[in-house]
């Protein structure tokens, strides 16, 4: 019966078999599937100036959408806001609890916000990173477009690193996009940092456009004065007051381009007199800014303007006025940010402010200060102070001390820049008043609170290389 | 001869005698089961006398040249016996009842016609061509249509028509082969006198002929080499759920499903023999009808991500009615031929196909109610504002409108039980399913629709729909040779719920919360001090899903041991949901500040799918060859695009995009998955004693990167029936079955993303009008499939005439390759890379399952069903776990994956009042090095015990769930003493010095106590046993007797109660062991239905 089984059968099936597999053979390409539609290869982005401006973009996207760089809860600007002494905090429980920990200075390692403080800054960092290698390989990109293109994914590493840098102190310095050296990066000094920082800004000086004209005039990618700015601040934080002054003062010169709003209402209008950069938006009155007002979950606030900042506002401060808004739940008053006004109407009115003037005449009027130069720093003070309709120190105190000065100046940047862009924040920090401030407001307030706690997921990501913020 | 003639002569007196007594009936209805294969006559009526203890008289010589008997009967009375015996022989017999004794008498038909006395003829008639005819009823004397009729080793068949007669042209001493499905099988020897009339009985879960599709070849429970479990329409439609998925649980040994939540078309976790994966799928493979079945939710995350956290089940586009059977395929010989895919195990699902006869229409029709199975006991008013108050003494704080509205604002005299209003309504769940089937030789049919529709225990008036249709057509060529069938499933579901599930609300709301509505019957706001939970109730979340499934298969024998055979599938499912977010849900005073939402999200998905196979199938003396080759050619598509429309100028417009003032696409992805494979199998009996299964496949995936996309992956089985062995049989009488059986191979998995090698960009928005392209990933075109060693040996024994049957496994499978995404710090920019992990992971296991029937009368029959499987997860390998980034801190080696590292949580400081925690490496502080505390939150041992009751026409069965396992206890993310409520348990806590409890004082201000309960949940304080016993379904029929259905036209008629999840036992404290957490449990659902075929 062995006989029959192998002599009489196989053939057809021999016959079968050898079709399928000849057919599986051809058949082998099957499994080539295309690219996705929605998708291009790294090589073809970088193939032309239209694609890979498309990726510089993904970058602006990203910060217009909610994160590091946006108006929400879980933004720098409301963040650090509840850390320093800008807002009181009544959510308990969103988070577990952790806006609480920023409002107490407890954080803990562990807290997912501050986690995204970090990361989001790193994404950003990537991506220039990738622009800045890829593009240089490039041979389908022009010269002019590169530039541009070099320019603002400097200044984009720069800005990040810098809200690294204050956040968080000593931090891995990310200059490529090779994520093989980047798991393995130690922490770089603050010097490192910075010195990293100038030398991006100053290049992206060299790099970028006096004015808008690149982007259609609107003010919503950074050029040359936007590094200027960003620049001036940092020599502000470093206490280089000479650079900060000279840098400062270049873009204070280009009033034909920016120039102080008349109107306290119109500065945080789109494309406004006073904006150096605005973080733009396609859609929307930013959603962005929705902690300056009444969240929906109703009254109280899930966070409030401090007491000590109402305080803060002189009689007639057009800002009070302006800026802020309150409401009442029958028996107690809360206050809101109310710079950004937009939010429920139809069109857009209203950019995200980065850098404007304001912060500029406030910069230079303290390095002026610093530099004994008190008239002249008295007139960049007062310039912001006739905004906001509030007597001129030049008519009430014209002999006011240096140092007198610079605690003015230091509660006119409290006043005219609240819930922005951590600036109180960092003030409190580079002036070393932070503990002299937050001691007697905060429950348990500790020196090294000043400090970020480095969050959970790079401590145990990066293999034992990194290190925690002393106190975490 | 003359003895014989003497017999005859008494055998009539005494039958006559017996008839007018009227009790030779007693004899002939002794119940016999007999299986007789090609015995001698004699040996058969002695078979006969030895089971019945009657007595046959005959003589010897006349009968001497009779035909070997095959006989096989399950049963049958003895009557019934000797009718099939002796008529188709020409055999009289006269029955003796007082003596129990029997004559026979030959009594042939000669040319002429006219009855003879027998003689010897045995030679002459041999090899006679007959026409047999006859009649097949079944056991209540009704006609069977549709019976298969096939001489036995030909391929010459037929079937019975309406009136249950056939009419076949065989050879005296052929053997006809009676079948019809669900009934046992009946072999006779055809005899010259031609007519053959045969009752067919049902058959009640007969091991030998179970027949288990395997995919790709057909097998049966007796000689399947490889470990496959099978669930019949019976159980399925003995529940009244509207997932199939929901049908399995606790019925099937080695298969774990839990169900996500209690929320109509919430999802359910599967897996076959535990988690084999790290971190990639571990879902197992289904397959309907052939055609791969995307298990992936549709489901949009910005319009149903709230309330589905894993999507709308795709499973709930299956109408339970519509499936036939369910395989679960478990072990490497019953998986190895779906290879890359096979590692999870796989789940074959096959839908009802039309049955011959004249056309039937069946009706079945229920209607049930759900409610919540179980409430938490929370807080009452007093015991929450005591709460609250000693929370603001312990913190020194001072409560004001801002942090305590609850106690500054509301009503400290209000109470409501927020589970009653929020979670505390009845769901209603209506099901009505219509089919025809019929169908003769050529063709049959089967067309059905259904309808089903459930509510929710939410308030307001949400339900989710599903209208569905199934056509099968098969066809049949006169000669055999080509066979088709065709199946066609269409369902179309109506969804409309809400977007959020409101448990959490009821749950959390503090018991004092406002009223929900004013006095003029709007939402309350309290002075917008509330968040109103049924502001929810404004929001809709709309979908409109359809699913059409539609496969076909070609067979063509080309000779009797050889058949081709191509099957084609194409599947098309879509999923287009609404979600709006009107002004109405927000509280007045802020809607200037808000704008309205509109969410919209379309998904589709479609595959096809062409596998030509050949099958070759060969009898050769004792041995049986059966070998198959085939391809698979597979192609998956899926779409998706979802969009937002913000700012309405009215809540009345929200529903039309255009109307938006805003639009923004939020997403729009598109995948293709290509996989091809060439699969064989190859096995070899012996005498149906000795078995062996060889399967293998070569794959090839579009989702690995070039060079890496094939793989060979294979296993061989092979089964021992020692039952058949003689010295079995002889010494072990008793023992009716017994099989042992092994398997050994690789699987492999491929369940990953799709083009993760690729390193590409991809639209991610616009920014000032312009695009912007995103990176998708880092990318590692390096990496390979994961690979999964089954091995498995089980016993299989059956005692007592198969009254007891007992099965047992023990399984073991290695995973290893492991494709895992390796975790970077996030300042590289992405948080993790694909990659192969050297890891290994090992499942092992035992799985039992024991069917006993403990009695068995005419009447009344009770059998059990009790399946058992004790898993065991073990990370077996993993080098450089200690330096892992990831992993760390969440896996250890020797340890199941389901475990977390946390702290050691010593109890609560007698003289603070708050938890503490060990410092393992005593540095003073707690951070991640002290997470040493293991904690398992798998399960230890789960099965379920079915009980079945048969009596007339009752059936009564209970399926009992059982789980042994650890859980995460209730918890609420906020610590006890903030604003909202909590479990009544809390009143335990700590309140002045000295107290002993394990629960730590009130707080509502950040401090020690606030981040002390933070990090218990990162403790094994967390941990709780979750065990727990259900009665998970109860139900209950009638079938009405004929005789009283008959005179309304129609064939059986039958009512039914039903009952889902109906109790549980557990000392669980959350809202249920199954689901844990705050989502809504499982329903305990009753339903009362009907089922008429006419």
């Amino acid at each position: 019966m062995k006989s029959m089984v192998s002599i009489r059968v196989p053939k057809k099936i021999i016959l079968f078999i050898g079709l399928i597999s000849v057919s599986l053979i051809s058949c082998e390409n099957f499994i080539e599937i295309p690219l996705p539609r929605s998708d291009l290869t790294r090589s073809t982005v970088f193939s032309n100036g239209e694609t890979a401006q498309a990726a510089l973009f993904d970058i602006y996207y990203r910060m217009s959408q909610a994160g590091f760089v946006s108006g929400t809860q879980i933004g720098v600007s409301f963040l650090t806001a509840l850390s320093s002494d800008e807002l009181v905090n009544y959510d308990l429980t969103t988070y577990s609890g952790q806006f609480e920990q920023f409002y107490q200075n407890a954080i803990t390692q562990n807290s997912a916000l501050v986690e995204l403080l970090w990361s989001d800054p790193y994404t950003y960092i990537y991506r220039a990173n990738a622009i800045l290698e890829s593009i240089a390989n490039s041979e389908g990109i022009t010269d002019d477009v590169k530039r541009q293109l070099e320019g603002e994914a400097k200044f984009v590493r720069a800005f990040s690193h810098f809200y690294l840098v204050n956040l968080f102190g000593d931090i891995p310095l990310v200059l490529t996009s090779d994520y093989r050296i980047n798991a393995k990066l130690p922490r770089a000094s603050v010097d490192e940092v910075y010195l990293q920082i100038v030398s991006d800004l100053k290049a992206a000086q060299a790099l970028l456009p006096d004015d808008y004209e690149f982007s259609n005039y609107e003010r919503t990618r950074p050029n040359r004065l936007a590094a200027t700015a960003l620049l001036a601040r940092v020599y502000l934080y470093l206490g280089d007051w000479a650079n900060c002054e000279i840098e400062s003062t270049k873009l204070l010169e280009q009033a034909s381009v920016v120039s102080l709003s008349e109107d306290l209402s119109e500065v945080f209008l789109k494309n406004s007199n006073e904006a150096i950069w605005q973080i733009g938006s396609d859609y929307d009155n930013p959603p962005t800014l929705m902690f300056t007002i009444p969240s929906p979950g109703g009254l109280p606030p899930s966070s409030a303007l401090s007491p000590g900042l109402i305080q803060e506002f002189e009689v007639g401060d057009m800002r009070k006025d302006i800026w802020t808004g309150a409401v009442t739940n029958g028996v107690d008053t809360f206050y809101y940010a109310a710079k950004y006004k937009a939010a429920g109407s139809e069109e857009i009115k209203e950019y995200y402010v980065v850098l404007r003037l304001a912060e500029q005449y406030l910069i230079r009027a303290e390095a002026r200060a610093r530099l004994d130069n008190v008239p002249g720093a008295i007139a960049d003070l007062d310039v912001v102070r006739g905004r906001a309709g509030l007597p001129l120190i030049a008519d009430t105190n014209p002999s006011i001390s240096a140092e007198d000065l610079l605690t003015l100046i230091e509660k006119e940047r409290r006043v005219e820049l609240f819930t922005e862009w951590g600036h109180r924040w960092f003030d409190l920090k580079r002036t070393g008043r932070i503990d002299a401030v937050l001691d007697p407001i905060k429950s348990d307030w500790q020196p090294a609170d000043a400090l970020y706690p480095i969050p959970e997921i790079q401590l145990l990501n990066s293999g034992g290389i990194m290190t925690q913020n002393p106190g975490y | 001869m003359k003895l014989c003639a003497l017999q005859w002569i008494i055998a009539l007196a005494f039958a006559g005698a017996s008839l007018a007594h009227n009790v030779g009936a007693q004899v002939l209805d002794r119940e016999l089961s007999i299986s007789l294969s090609e015995v001698p006559f004699e040996e058969a009526l002695q078979r006969i006398q030895d089971l019945t203890h009657v007595k046959f008289f005959y003589s010897p010589a006349q009968l001497a040249g009779e035909d070997l008997v095959t006989m096989q009967v399950d049963g049958w009375t003895l009557g019934e016996v000797l009718e099939a015996l002796l008529r188709p022989r020409g055999i009289e017999y006269r029955v003796h009842e007082k003596e129990a004794t029997i004559t026979l008498r030959k009594v042939v038909v000669n040319e002429g016609g006219s009855l003879q006395e027998g003689q010897s003829g045995a030679v002459r008639r041999r090899r006679v061509l007959v026409e047999v005819t006859g009649t097949v009823t079944d056991r209540s004397g009704q006609p069977m249509a549709g019976v298969n009729v096939v001489v036995k080793g030909t391929m010459i068949g037929t079937s019975t028509d309406v009136m249950g007669k056939y009419s076949i042209n065989a050879r005296v001493g052929d053997i006809l082969i009676f079948s019809f499905i669900g009934y046992a099988t009946v072999e006779l020897t055809v005899g010259e006198a031609a007519v053959m009339n045969v009752t067919l009985k049902e058959d009640i879960r007969s091991l030998e002929e179970v027949t288990i599709n395997a995919g790709y070849y057909a097998t049966t429970k007796a000689t399947q080499t490889g470990s496959i479990a099978k669930l019949s329409f019976e159980e399925i439609e003995q529940q009244p759920v509207s997932n199939p998925l929901a049908a399995l649980q606790a019925r099937v040994a080695g298969l774990e499903i839990v169900q996500q939540n209690g929320i109509p078309g919430s999802s359910f976790r599967v897996r076959i023999r535990g988690i084999n994966s790290i971190s990639n799928g571990n879902d197992p493979l289904y397959i309907i009808d052939g055609v791969p079945f995307f298990s992936t939710s549709l489901s949009g995350a910005s319009t149903s991500g709230q309330l589905h956290l894993d999507g709308y089940s795709p499973f709930n586009s299956i109408n339970p009615s519509d499936i036939e059977s369910i395989e679960v395929l478990k072990d490497a010989d019953a998986t190895a031929i779906y290879g890359s895919r096979g590692a999870n195990g796989v789940i074959l699902i096959t839908t009802k196909k039309g049955r011959k006869g004249t056309p039937k229409a069946s009706l079945n029709a229920y209607t049930g109610f759900g409610r919540i199975s179980r409430k938490m006991g929370l807080l009452k008013t007093d015991d929450y504002l005591k709460m609250r108050r000693e929370a603001f003494e312990n913190d020194g704080a001072i409560p004001n409108t801002g942090n305590a509205p609850d106690l500054m604002l509301w009503d400290s005299l209000r109470y409501t039980d927020w589970q009653d209003v929020l979670i505390g309504e009845t769901a209603r769940t209506n099901d009505i399913q219509l089919s025809i089937s019929g169908g003769g030789d050529e063709i049959t049919f089967l067309m059905g629709a259904g309808y089903h529709r459930e509510t929710t225990v939410f308030p307001g008036d949400h339900s989710d729909q599903r209208l569905s249709a199934h056509v099968n057509l098969s066809s049949n060529s006169h000669n055999g040779k080509l066979r088709t069938s065709t199946s066609i499933d269409y369902s179309s579901g109506i969804t409309d719920l809400l977007q959020l599930d409101l448990t959490t609300y009821a749950l959390t709301l503090p018991p004092n919360a406002p009223e929900l509505y004013d006095s003029n019957g709007n939402l309350n706001w309290e002075s917008g001090s509330f968040l109103n939970p049924l502001s929810h109730l404004e929001k809709s979340y709309d979908a409109v899903a359809s699913h059409l499934m539609a496969n076909s298969s070609i067979t063509y024998s080309i000779s009797p041991s050889l058949t081709l055979k191509s099957s084609f599938g194409f599947t098309n499912v879509t999923r287009d949901e609404i979600a709006t977010t009107p002004l109405s849900a927000y509280d007045p005073s802020i809607r200037q500040y808000i704008k309205s939402e509109l969410r919209l999200s379309n998904s589709w998905f479609r595959n096809w799918v062409v596998e030509p196979q050949i099958n070759w199938a060969r009898d050769v003396g004792n041995s049986r060859f059966e070998a198959l080759v085939g391809a698979t050619f597979l192609d998956q598509k899926t779409e998706s695009f979802a969009q937002l429309g913000r700012g309405f100028s009215s809540d009345a417009l929200i529903k039309d995009i255009k109307a938006a003032s805003e639009h923004i696409v939020l997403e729009s992805s598109f995948t293709d998955y290509r996989y091809s494979a060439l699969f064989a199998r190859i096995y070899y009996a012996w005498k149906d004693k000795y078995l062996i299964n060889v399967t293998g496949r070569r794959d090839g995936s579009s989702r690995f990167g070039p060079g890496r996309q094939f793989a060979t992956l294979g296993a061989v089985g092979a089964a021992w029936i020692f039952s058949k062995e003689g010295f079995v049989s002889r010494g072990v009488p008793f023992v009716s079955f017994g099989k042992i059986r092994a398997s050994y191979g690789l699987t492999g998995n491929d369940q990953l993303t799709d083009y993760e090698y690729l390193d590409t960009y991809t639209s991610s928005g616009t920014y000032q009008g312009t695009t912007a392209l995103t990176p998708v990933r880092l990318s590692n075109p390096e990496f390979g499939w994961e690979t999964n060693r089954k091995f498995e040996v089980g016993l299989e024994l059956k005692f007592l005439d198969d009254r007891l049957a007992i099965e047992t496994a023990y399984y073991a499978n290695t995973s290893s390759n492991q494709l895992v995404g390796f975790p970077l710090p996030p300042s590289a920019g992405f948080l993790s890379v694909q990659g192969n992990l050297a890891a290994t992971v090992r499942n092992t296991g035992w799985e039992s399952s024991v069917e006993i029937t403990s009695i068995k009368t005419n009447n009344f029959l009770w059998s059990t069903f009790i399946n058992l499987t004790v898993p065991r997860n073990k990370l077996v390998s993993f080098p450089n776990l200690e330096v892992s980034p990831e992993y760390r801190n969440r896996l250890v080696v020797g340890e199941p994956l389901s475990i977390r590292k946390q702290y050691h949580f010593t109890g609560v400081d007698p003289t603070t009042g708050i938890y503490q925690f060990e410092d393992v490496d005593g540095n003073g502080s707690l951070n991640g090095s002290d997470r040493q505390s293991i904690v398992f939150t798998g399960r230890d041992f789960y099965g379920g015990i079915n009980n079945m009751f048969h009596f007339r026409g009752f059936e009564l069965g209970f399926l009992v769930e059982f789980v042994r396992q650890g859980g995460i206890r209730y918890r609420t993310s906020f610590a006890p003493g903030l604003k909202g409520n909590q479990a009544s348990s809390v009143m335990s806590r700590w309140v002045s010095e000295g107290d002993i409890t394990d629960t730590q004082r009130f707080t509502t201000t950040l401090g020690t106590a606030f981040s002390a309960y933070d990090r218990s949940a990162s403790s094994d304080r967390i941990l709780t046993d979750a065990s727990f016993i259900r009665l998970k379904n109860v139900h209950l029929s009638y079938t009405v007797p004929e005789r009283f259905v008959d005179k309304v036209s129609i064939y059986s008629a039958q009512v039914f109660v039903q009952g889902q999840n109906l109790a549980t036992v557990t000392s669980y404290d959350g809202m249920d062991p199954e689901t844990q957490g705050y989502v809504l449990p499982p329903l305990k659902v009753i339903s009362a239905g009907i089922r008429l075929t006419f």
